[in-house]
């Protein structure tokens, strides 16, 4: 297991994909903060203030997100698309354990970016808060942030999860994403519409709900952040399950 | 090596009807040496491929790989075969040496093994160069130099002069045959007829999922012709009469005779013939080549079970 792992780390970080859309965040923080230290302008209304990292952590979530998506998505899409899902079964034909090898990685990798990322995020803001804002009022702030940073990283290796196991089933990484936003955007949205009852089990809103680590109330009721976890955990075990399940009975041609 | 038993492959689509790509196969294949696996397009070969490496599940039968059942022992014998299932498959923005690594890590297969590979099939140059920059036959050395990486004693190959031009082709055909000779066996599907016959050291045919012949290169043939012996003579007419007061049958065919006897009749011919004056200008087994018996046996199949 430990070669496949280290296979599939080989695999995953030389693929170009997660080198660009890394660097192209990387750019975008800095890009971001220098704009931000620019406008910042101590003293005044328009100071960054530190207190609202927790907040713009949250607000980059979507972003880091779509990052797992991708990531999870094209990860096993662009086997299928190339045929080398068909080598690599010629090497390893134990279906479970390669699934299983890429998932790990997928979702430690992303985890890492998704982290990383907002660990400069963090820094930089810190800087220029220091630097060109303030720092005052921003009490627990360090704390918030950190539980913030984790649970957006957990959030985009969720995207990642969803993306992997979608694309195993539709063995496409374009069919992938478009399920997803199909679904997320369309699909969702128009359940909630027809039957607001079912809010609370929507994949969306519960990822919200992980995301701000707060709970959310919904019309007469609350959506506890541990309900918020547990549907989050159905669906990804369900659409695991599926993608496995996939992997492990249809014939590879 | 490679045993099947009434391999039986069916596909059912949703919609539309169930296709038969294998139809109770048997096959067994020797260890050592080259076997040749000759179908037309559709006779089931990749099939028969992928139910032995795991990549489709076959409907029914048995198979045996390197003295284990398949696909139970799959993930123990898979550590000593190689192969090439159809086109050559790698990541195309990956090197071909990162292609050749990230496989090689399943198996704890270093740099050095890699490198030699690559040397083995003329790549070193262009290991580092994008896959998608490479010409057909290049990923097809490429896929060869992936299937020698385990130093297999089972190599599966699937078309492995597909995209080759000529000098690629006598490479490869060299290279399987000193691999066959190496104790190595060498399964090799092709429809290149003439290749077969010329590194094969046994073969099969199969039309429409199903065998149609094994042996052989020379049993096969024989399997298909008569016995008979080629006479040129500068009076063949005179010669057919001959033979045929002496009890022997024969025919003109494009001014030659065609003797119904036997090769190893050829002295009692040849001295019938001289001791009536009668000259022998042409003498040989009356064969057909791979290619005719290929296309007699499989046009001579009924269509498969639907």
């Amino acid at each position: 297991m430990i070669a496949l792992l280290r296979s599939e780390f080989l695999r995953l970080r030389s693929r170009r994909v997660l080198l660009f859309l890394t660097a192209l965040g990387a750019a975008g923080i800095l890009v971001g903060m220098s704009i931000a230290a620019l406008k910042s302008h101590p003293g005044t209304s328009q100071q960054l203030e530190l207190s609202g990292l927790p907040d713009i952590l949250k607000g980059i979530s979507f972003i880091l997100i779509v990052f797992g998506l991708v990531i999870g998505a094209s990860s096993v899409g662009a086997d299928w698309q190339a045929g080398s899902m068909a080598t690599l079964l010629t090497w390893e034909p134990r279906r479970t354990r390669v699934f299983v090898a890429r998932v790990v990685v997928v979702v430690l990798t992303v985890f890492v970016v998704a982290v990383a990322l907002q660990a400069l995020l963090a820094g930089l803001f810190l800087l220029v808060a220091d630097l060109r804002g303030t720092t005052e009022l921003a009490g627990g702030v360090g704390k918030a942030s950190e539980g913030a940073i984790l649970r957006v990283g957990a959030m985009a290796s969720a995207g990642s999860v969803l993306g992997m196991s979608i694309a195993m089933l539709g063995r496409s990484s374009t069919a992938a994403l478009g399920a997803v936003f199909v679904y997320l955007a369309v699909v969702e949205n128009l359940l909630r519409g027809l039957y607001p009852g079912i809010t609370r089990w929507t994949f969306a809103v519960s990822a919200v709900v992980f995301v701000d680590g707060k709970p959310a109330r919904l019309f007469n009721e609350v959506l506890t952040f541990d309900r918020a976890l547990l549907t989050l955990g159905v669906y990804l075990a369900l659409v695991l399950v599926a993608g496995l399940t996939s992997f492990r009975v249809r014939d590879v041609d | 090596m490679i045993e099947l038993e009434g391999l039986r492959k069916e596909y059912r689509p949703l919609r539309g009807r169930r296709t038969v790509a294998i139809d109770r196969l048997d096959l067994a294949v020797p260890e050592g040496g080259v076997f040749g696996f000759l179908g037309p397009n559709g006779a089931g070969k990749t099939t028969t491929i992928r139910c032995l490496l795991g990549l489709v599940a076959a409907t029914s039968g048995r198979m045996r790989m390197l003295d284990a059942d398949i696909p139970n022992a799959l993930p123990e014998t898979i550590r000593h075969t190689g192969s090439i299932v159809e086109a050559p498959a790698m990541f195309p923005r990956f090197s071909g040496r990162r292609n050749l690594e990230v496989l090689g890590r399943l198996h704890h297969i270093g740099a050095r093994t890699i490198a030699e590979a690559l040397e083995t099939v003329g790549l070193s140059e262009r290991a580092d160069d994008r896959v998608k920059t490479y010409s057909l036959g290049m990923r097809q050395r490429l896929a060869i130099a992936a299937a020698m990486l385990k130093d297999p004693a089972l190599l599966i190959l699937d078309e492995p002069a597909n995209g080759l031009d000529p000098a690629g082709i006598v490479e490869v055909r060299q290279l399987l045959r000193r691999l066959g000779r190496e104790g190595r066996t060498v399964f090799v599907s092709s429809h290149i007829l003439p290749e077969i016959q010329q590194m094969a050291d046994r073969l099969a045919i199969i039309a429409r999922g199903r065998l149609v012949a094994t042996g052989t290169v020379d049993e096969v043939l024989a399997s298909r012709r008569a016995t008979g012996m080629i006479v040129g003579l500068r009076d063949a007419e005179r010669g057919r009469s001959v033979l045929e007061s002496e009890g022997i049958a024969s025919s003109l065919v494009d001014g030659r005779l065609r003797v119904d006897v036997p090769p190893s009749d050829a002295e009692r011919l040849s001295r019938t013939l001289a001791e009536n004056d009668l000259y022998l200008t042409e003498l040989r087994p009356d064969e057909m080549d791979l290619e005719t018996v290929f296309l007699e046996l499989t046009s001579d199949q009924p269509a498969g079970p639907e």
